[in-house]
């Protein structure tokens, strides 16, 4: 066998938000700050949850793949990482988790609502980010060969 | 909550879908409840180790696609197969269940082509979990990097990293560690699987973890035996005593709470 393949830890991996720590003594849950809330959550709805705000044309048309992940700075892609496996939480749950004051981490969250890797949402009486992630397009092939499969 | 553990390659024919179903069937062997979900969309194959291509076909139910294009709630497409297990173990509390892709031609394509909103996938993983109580949710992946598998991987409690003893899978595997720690995966534990009998097992497992710095749950022989049993059965349901069914229950003790 020949030699294998070399692994190299991310370079930012040390950089993350496990390493802060700012502790959290009081903090109070997402408030939507102004120009911050993404559209409405592609994810199947929860009837108990509702987006907060109408969508902002500029900024929440954008759609993210799980793979626009990877390039997000070190904290926030912890952040999502998290958000994601928990599929939503509040304020209080990240900051609980991540061991932040909430006015270190409002400015990331609010930063991924913007950029569309988040909305912030409303279930029940609690303000949540969710995750919104879709697949990118396919490369588009000729209709003619799409209708020759459909065919088989 | 139960446990979401991805099994995935960087290449193709390393063994995932054996692996993934050894796994599950050990686990429910073990008073478990499994469910297996197949998100190989584009090559399925996990429901033929388990019988589903003969007797009860994927085309007498729904399957993935059908939840992806929400015709159906995720549990409507999970397939209980428990039946795999011995008459005294499916008398147990073990469950298997079993969502499989669908192998019709225009299914495929019709993801090849339109795509589906992967925020579906983690929706109806976290579904499955809670409708049919899950313990293990093993989610049996398309290998390679793509979008589907790089979602899997980051709501996994545990990822498998399956290479068989090749360059091409080492080098593949070293950027699929590098995602998977840029993913915060809680534990990751590398399989190195199809190993030849000339190969010594534990220098083999020993390079192989100081090369990623990483832990090696297990190696697996290749075997004549797999062969033969060519996707027909669970194998260590077969060969319960074979090196490959001992090294599945070693893996299996570590990813139990």
């Amino acid at each position: 066998m020949g030699h294998p393949g070399h692994s190299t830890e991310s370079d930012d991996q040390e950089a993350g938000l496990q390493h802060s720590a700012a502790q959290t003594d009081h903090w109070e849950d997402a408030e939507p700050s102004d120009g911050n809330q993404g559209g409405s959550n592609p994810v199947r709805s929860n009837p108990a949850r509702s987006s907060l705000s109408e969508p902002q044309p500029a900024r929440s048309a954008r759609t993210n793949s799980p793979i626009d992940i990877l390039s997000l700075p070190a904290e926030q892609r912890q952040l999502m990482n998290w958000i994601l496996r928990q599929r939503q939480a509040t304020l209080k749950e990240i900051t609980d988790k991540f061991q932040q004051a909430p006015e270190a981490l409002q400015p990331l969250l609010s930063d991924l609502v913007e950029q569309g890797f988040l909305t912030l949402e409303q279930d029940g009486e609690q303000s949540c980010y969710c995750p919104r992630l879709q697949r990118k397009p396919q490369r588009r092939l000729s209709e003619q060969l799409w209708q020759k499969l459909d065919q088989g | 909550m139960g446990k979401i553990i991805s099994v995935h390659s960087f290449r193709g024919g390393t063994g995932k879908s054996n692996i993934t179903a050894n796994l599950a069937v050990s686990l429910a062997r073990l008073n478990q409840r499994v469910g297996i979900v197949d998100t190989d969309i584009q090559s399925p194959g996990i429901h033929v180790i388990f019988g589903l291509d003969q007797g009860e076909t994927i085309e007498q139910g729904y399957a993935l696609n059908d939840y992806l294009w929400g015709n159906c709630a995720i549990e409507e497409a999970a397939h209980d197969v428990s039946h795999v297990l011995n008459s005294a173990e499916a008398a147990g509390d073990g469950r298997l269940f079993l969502v499989p892709s669908s192998l019709k031609t225009s299914e495929i394509t019709r993801v090849l082509r339109e795509g589906y909103d992967v925020g579906f996938l983690n929706e109806g993983f976290q579904q499955l979990l809670e409708v049919l109580q899950l313990d293990y949710l093993l989610i049996d992946t398309h290998p390679g990097l793509n979008e589907e598998t790089l979602l899997s991987i980051t709501i996994s409690d545990v990822l498998f990293l399956i290479l068989r003893p090749d360059k091409q899978d080492f080098q593949g595997t070293a950027v699929t560690v590098d995602v998977a720690r840029q993913l915060d995966v809680p534990q990751m534990l590398l399989v190195v699987n199809k190993v030849p009998r000339s190969y010594e097992l534990e220098s083999l497992k020993e390079q192989v973890s100081n090369t990623y710095n990483a832990t090696v749950a297990g190696v697996l022989p290749l075997s004549e035996e797999m062969l033969q049993l060519a996707s027909s059965g669970i194998f260590c349901l077969h060969y319960p005593s074979h090196p490959f069914s001992l090294t599945i229950k070693s893996m299996v003790e570590q990813i139990r709470d």
